[in-house]
Order: C-alpha cells, then structure tokens, then sequence
C-alpha cells in the first residue's frame, strides 16, 4: 500500500507491504525492512536493523496522533488537507475575513456593532475560557460584515464569531 | 479523630489527598460535577456524590451542596484541596458552624490573610517589608489614577481574593488603566465571586521565593524551608525548584524566621505559604500568605520528609507538631514541571479535548501527581492543569536530566501539551545556570516553536504510520481471522472513518 503522509507541511510518500511476518517499507530514498510487535492497542515496538523504538499511537477524525523518541507527530493523510473550512489567517475572494475564537469558550462580550469601522488589532470581543479571558482582535482593519453571536453564548474555534470586510 | 473526609476538588490534588487519607486509612468522599464522572478522583474515593452542572458555582463552589453531602454521608471534615472554596473563609465559617472540620486555616485568620489589602496593613505594622502600593480597595477609576500615579508605572493589578495570576494584569500607562481594571474586576469576579482589585508597584525580573509552614493549634510554628517559583508563564508558576539558587544559608534562616513571625502574627493554623519577591539586591518583600496546600507542595516532601497533606489532616484533627525547627533540614533537590493542556505556540491558551492515550514516566526520583487516563475529555469548565511531574536527586544538576528524561518519557496523545516546551526550558543554557526570575519565559522563550522539521524520529514516525494505516485498513479480515486473535482489530481509541 502506498501512502501520502504530511507531517508538519510536508508531504512524505511511503510504501509499506507485510512480507513473512515483517514489513518492507519504502521511503522513496531507501528501503527498509521493520518488524512492528504490538504491546497494548495503543503501544507498539517497532524493530529496524535490531534497533528498537516503542512508539505509540492512536487514530482520531482523520489525523494519527503518534509519539516515538519522545518527540510528538500529528500525521494527516495528504488528500484530507483539501478538506480546510477555510482559510484562517487570509482574506477570501470577496475581501472578508472570517474572525473565529481561538479556543473554545463563552462569549463575555462583544465591544463592535454591525457595520461599525475597526482598526487593525482592535479589540472586537472578550472570550472566557478555564477561568481566563482572552481578548479577539481585529487581524484586518475593515468594517463588521456580520455578528453570528450574542453575549453568555458558547462558540467554538470553527464558526466565526464575526465578519469583516476590508474597506476599499 | 477524623475518620471520613470529602474532598472538596476535583483533578490530580482531589486524586492526591484522596491517597493521603487511604494510607492513613480514612474514609474518602469525593464531590463531582457533570462532566466528571468518570473522573480519577471519583474513581479512587469509597463513595461520590453528584453536585451539579459544570460551571464552578453550581459544583465544586457550590457550597450549600458540598455541606449537605458532608452531612449527608457523615463526613466530619472536608479537605478543600487549592483553588475553589480552599481559601474561602465564608467556607470556612460554614464548616465551623456545621461542627464540619474544615482542614486548612481558621476562618478568622483565612479571612485575614485571604484580604490581600488588610493582610498588608498587618503585615506593615508588623515591621514586615512589603511592596510600596494602594493601603485600601481601589473604589473607582479615578482612585486607581491617582494611586498609579503615586506609585509610579509599571503597575501591578492584584485581585483582593485572589491567587493563581488570575485578575492578575501589568499596567505600563493611564491609557492602558481602565480597560485593564475593568478586566481585572471581571476575572477576579468570576473566579474568585469578588471583585476587588488593587494596584502595588510592579518589580522587574525579580524572582518568587516561598516558604512552606506548618502551624498547630498548640502555638507550634516551623517553616520547611523555601521553593522557587520563579518560571511562570501569564503570572502562573509552571516550573518549581528548592533549594533556590540564590539564597545564601542566612539568607535562607532569615526569611525563614520573618515566615514564621508572619504566620504567628496573623495568628494562622494549619499548612500555609509565605510568599516573598527577591529583587536583584536580594531584597526580600512579603507578597502574601496562601492559605492552602499548594500546588507544588511536592517538591519539599521530597527534599525535606514530610508529607504535608497528612500533616494538614494531623493538625486538624488536633494534634502537635512531632518536628522542632532545629531539627528539619533539605537534603537533595528537587524540581516540578506542571503539565498543561495549552498550546505554547499559541501564548498557551487552553487546549481541549479527549485524551487519545496516555503513558506515564516512572524511575527512580520520579514522582507523577496526576489524574489522567486514557480516554479522558479535558474540557474547557476548569483549570488546564494535567499533572505534575516532580523529580528529586541529590543535586540540582542530576534532578533537571531526570527531569528531561521523565519529560521525554511522557505521552500525552490527542491534545496539545507544553512538555516538549518543559524540556527545551529545562535544556536552556540560563536556567541551567540557575539564573531564574518571573520574567524568564518572556524574555527566553516567547518565540518558542516546536522543533519542526529538525526532528529526529520523522522516519519512524512514517513507518509507524503507514503500518498503522495498513493494518486499520484491513477490516475485510474480520470473518477469516473470527478465530484468531488479533490485537489489530480490537484497537480501543482507533476511531475508523470518524
């Protein structure tokens, strides 16, 4: 089986077969054979060329989450990164800009109205999440398209809060 | 003679004290609200009761509820653990009116060091060096403009009740005054239910020394010496240390003793801490009292021998301190790494969500006070604080390379932690020096990334990976392989196709 992987932002291309109780992997620059021993449904041995590297690892909505060596992986199958609602940190084609929290939590405030002129950076909302409250700022200077939310209402980090649009 | 204990907290210091009461075998209540049901605390505890909806008020603050089950299952003391109702004195008078023992401080002096303003007032006439800043409550904005200007920017904003950097805030200039009180006053309020706040001057790169103390009702005061919160990370400690690095032996004996007058003074029982700024001269001013087993606690068992939470029950129950003063003293050292679910990338906001798996270090020197497990939601309702790695050796030097390896050994899948970002701050060259102080994550590591593309697993990440992937896949191999076991196919936390 052939694999695209992104790790980070790069994709990998690897090809893994099961041969005689191991596997034989190929990473594009060199083969390799590996054994993979399974302690518990989470923990695996992985044996290269007598070396031994536990590492562990569990699927969760498209994503393996993985740590070997101490070091912590998210690894993405290359076709699902099509898949991004949109694009947090640019403006779409239209010249708006989605504003959402960076974390999940209860909207205490909300300090612009519809239609109101913002400076870049300016406060727009006060979110409270675990006890703290964070501020959202305005990335763009523009004007409020839009207020999806009212205050004491819970939001999470995909639908926006508001809207901006830039100002020509 | 207490021999039943609710525990009034949820996390790794409800799991803590419940192990206390085990070893000294009492009987454990545990309190949970909503989400935590199948919490490690309410795992552990002999009987648990349901409080309410998540939100603090309606559960672990919840204070009519959390008497009613004490009285309910007989409980004749409530341990309260830190945060919540831990340095609540209105609390405090319940229990005491409820003949509840309430183990920590006695309510009028809770009451007296919990009110940062009025604790500073004794403190000043108690010839105790304190911060220059407001004698009273700020009572509008204009009192707060004024009493910046007195003081000189920058400014610091303290909530009256509080603790834990929460409503804490730096105020450089009058512009940023209003906005900042106003917040403060939010924060303050919901975390703690008052809103008081108060402006002291603001000193630069000093570090934190505190000292633990224990008090019994027989007039017995020692201290058990200091530990160095210096690391903090939005005014909140995140790595603690003791012996400091910088305290000289009479530096160290005299905070020591102005600890121990600070806790006669206000006539304080039970287990409680001093907390001290140290400028860059090596100055020492009183910051406040926290009147509860704290948070890194750990770190002087480990040094100095004494568990302090079955002392906490000890002196509660009416018994004298079995230690002199003259006696006590730290043998090795000792550090903790708090583990939270925060992004470091990402100015450590909160990180949610279910833990995928989780594996614990253990070792030689190695203590992990946690309540995780596999399979737990870390949700947003509370504090993000997952465990706490502490690790003791006979030298500084040896406990920070335990501490990387017990570090490297600690897998938390399916939420963001900082312990990648632990083990580089345990890795820089100035804390290896010793050269600590509460401005070190900013000025150090504010830029702090993840080491992408420099790491040194990525092969064996991907084939780990793609045998994964391959082996997920087959599920065609259900009805052939119905007789033979395969762990492939029974794989807990794989969520195929989610």
């Amino acid at each position: 089986m052939e694999y695209e992987l992104i790790i980070d932002g790069e994709i990998h291309k690897v090809s893994v077969e099961p041969k005689d109780g191991k596997y034989i992997i190929d990473l594009g620059k060199k083969r390799i054979e590996a054994f993979c021993e399974i302690i518990d449904p989470n923990s695996f041995l992985l044996v290269i060329d007598e070396k031994t590297y536990p590492f562990y690892m569990a699927f969760h909505e498209k994503k393996i989450h993985l740590s070997v060596g101490g070091e912590k992986f998210v690894i993405q199958e290359a076709e699902s990164k099509k898949e991004k609602r949109f694009e947090r940190e640019g403006v779409d084609i239209e010249g708006k800009k989605a504003i959402c929290a960076p974390m999940p939590g209860k909207i205490l405030k909300i300090l612009v109205e519809e239609g109101e002129k913002v400076r870049k950076n300016q406060s727009l909302a006060i979110v409270e999440a675990m006890k703290m409250e964070h501020e959202i700022r305005a990335s763009i200077e523009g004007f409020v398209k839009k207020i999806n939310f009212k205050e004491d209402d819970l939001v999470d980090t995909e639908e926006p809060i508001l809207e901006l649009e830039v100002k020509d | 003679m207490i021999n039943k204990i609710l525990i009034a907290n949820r996390g790794e210091i409800a799991v803590r004290i419940i192990r206390a009461c085990k070893e000294m075998g009492i009987s454990t209540v545990a309190v949970y609200s909503e989400v935590d049901r199948k919490a490690l605390h309410v795992q552990l505890a002999d009987e648990a009761y349901l409080l309410g909806s998540p939100a603090p008020l309606e559960s672990y603050l919840n204070m009519d509820k959390i008497i009613e089950v004490a009285r309910m299952t007989k409980a004749c003391a409530i341990h309260p653990g830190y945060g919540f109702l831990a340095e609540n004195s209105e609390f405090a008078k319940r229990c005491e009116t409820e003949k509840i023992i309430f183990i920590g401080p006695n309510s009028k002096a809770l009451a007296l060091v919990g009110d940062k303003v009025e604790s500073r007032k004794t403190m000043t006439q108690a010839k105790i060096p304190i911060i220059p800043g407001m004698k009273a409550k700020g009572e509008n904005l204009d009192d707060f403009i004024n009493q910046a200007e007195k003081i000189g920017y920058p400014v610091l904003l303290k909530a009256s009740a509080g603790g834990g950097g929460k409503g804490m805030r730096i105020i450089n200039s009058k512009e940023e005054l209003k906005s900042s009180v106003e917040a403060g006053m939010r924060e303050a309020k919901s975390a703690f239910g008052d809103e008081s706040v108060y402006l002291e001057k603001y000193i630069q790169q000093p570090r934190h020394i505190e000292f633990q103390v224990l008090a019994d009702y027989h007039g017995n005061v020692v201290h058990l010496f200091e530990r160095e919160c210096s690391i903090q990370r939005r005014h909140q400690k995140i790595v603690e240390e003791t012996p400091s690095t910088i305290l000289t032996p009479e530096l160290r004996e005299k905070m020591g003793e102005v600890a121990v007058k600070v806790i006669k003074t206000t006539g304080y029982t039970n287990a409680g801490t001093v907390e001290f700024l140290l400028d860059k001269d090596k100055n020492y001013y009183f910051l406040e009292v926290n009147a509860r087993v704290q948070v890194e606690h750990p770190i002087t068992e480990l040094t100095i021998g004494i568990d302090l939470v079955k002392s906490q029950i000890r002196i509660a129950s009416g018994e004298k301190l079995t230690f002199k003063q003259e006696k006590l003293s730290q043998r090795g050292h000792a550090i903790e790494c708090r583990i939270y679910a925060e992004d470091p990338e990402n100015d450590f906001l909160p990180s949610f969500g279910k833990i995928l798996f989780v594996k614990e270090p253990c070792g030689p020197g190695i203590r992990n006070d946690s309540s995780l497990y596999s399979g737990l939601d870390v949700t947003m309702h509370y504090d993000p604080i997952l465990a706490k790695l502490i690790c003791w050796a006979e030298t500084r030097e040896e406990a920070r390379k335990k501490m990387i390896m017990a570090l490297s050994g600690y897998v938390i899948l399916g939420i963001k932690t900082q312990i990648d970002f632990l083990r580089d701050l345990m890795l820089h060259p100035e804390f290896i020096s010793g050269n600590t102080h509460t401005d070190f994550i900013p000025k150090y590591l504010s830029d702090w990334k993840e080491k992408k593309g420099k790491k040194k697993f990525v092969e064996q990440a991907l084939i780990g990976a793609a045998i994964g992937m391959l082996n997920k896949g087959k599920k065609g191999a259900r009805v052939e392989k119905k007789l033979m076991f395969d762990p492939w196919l029974s794989l807990g936390n794989w969520e195929i196709g989610a």
